[in-house]
């Protein structure tokens, strides 16, 4: 932020991030949002915010099944039609510099992945839990459920280990998640990733970089034309 | 490994819409037509 700057234009450009550990889409749309914030000229007055959703919130706990056969389970989508998809997006993610496996992506309850979250975003790690715990899904194939595994990624980012396990056996950051929630139903989210910049604008789904540019930069707009 | 779901209340149902929309208050910026994104009965597309 330039020093000096006053009113509005002093004021950090805010995005709301709405998004699930396990959403494909949601992946490609946090490696886009942030190559648009690299791009953009004021990227350092630029503050992300994750908040939680859940695709899936009724999926069995502990239970984990390859996404693929999910998928052609729950939607009676044909193998060939997963396949065709998951490279068409393997592909898009390439470009955006992501390895996608969805050979090897399991589906899960996220509840704890959320939880881990919260829990690093009050350690300031948000943003960078949040791309570990995509990378985990769609690139490691980890159990994104699975505490020792959640605990881990939490000690590899820095974070106390103990405390993350301590988190993931109690009910810790459950309350974050709900307003997470509620937000989004007041918003009438109803499909991730969902990006809200400023309270003003919203972007939904993993959009070209262009249009993530194009609300930055309407949003800039507004810092010089309105007063604080 | 214990887990279990966020209790759901009665408001927290899942939305009819299957389409990712913005309430009014929100300017939603047109969409290209090659994005994607997950939808609340699991379904990306």
């Amino acid at each position: 932020m330039t020093a000096g700057v006053f009113g509005r234009a002093a004021e950090p450009i805010v995005i709301d991030v709405w998004s699930d550990v396990v959403c494909p889409f949601c992946y490609l749309g946090h490696a886009v949002l942030r190559e648009a914030v690299e791009q953009f000229p004021h990227g350092s007055a630029v503050q992300v915010r994750y908040h939680s959703f859940q695709l899936n919130p009724g999926f069995p706990p502990g239970e984990t099944v390859l996404a693929d056969d999910y998928l052609a389970r729950q939607h009676g989508m044909p193998k060939a039609q997963i396949a065709a998809s998951h490279a068409q997006l393997t592909a898009r993610g390439a470009q955006a510099g992501l390895d996608y496996r969805f050979e090897r992506a399991l589906m899960v309850n996220t509840l704890d992945a959320h939880r881990i979250i919260h829990l690093a975003k009050a350690h300031g790690q948000e943003s960078a839990m949040v791309d570990r715990l995509f990378r985990a899904e769609f690139t490691d194939g980890l159990d994104v459920s699975d505490h020792k595994v959640l605990a881990g990624l939490a000690a590899e980012l820095g974070l106390d280990r103990a405390e993350a396990e301590k988190a993931l056996a109690t009910r810790a950051y459950e309350n974050d998640i709900r307003a997470d929630l509620a937000r989004a139903r007041e918003l009438g989210i109803t499909g991730v990733p969902f990006f809200v910049f400023d309270d003003k604008r919203a972007v939904s789904g993993a959009q070209p970089v262009e249009l993530f540019r194009r609300a930055l930069d309407l949003s800039w707009q507004d810092r010089e034309t309105q007063p604080a | 490994m214990e887990s279990s779901n966020l209790e759901p209340e009665p408001a927290e149902a899942a939305p009819d819409a299957a389409e990712p929309s913005a309430p009014a208050a929100l300017i939603l910026l047109e969409p290209a037509d090659d994005a994607g994104a997950c939808s609340v009965d699991g379904w990306c597309d």
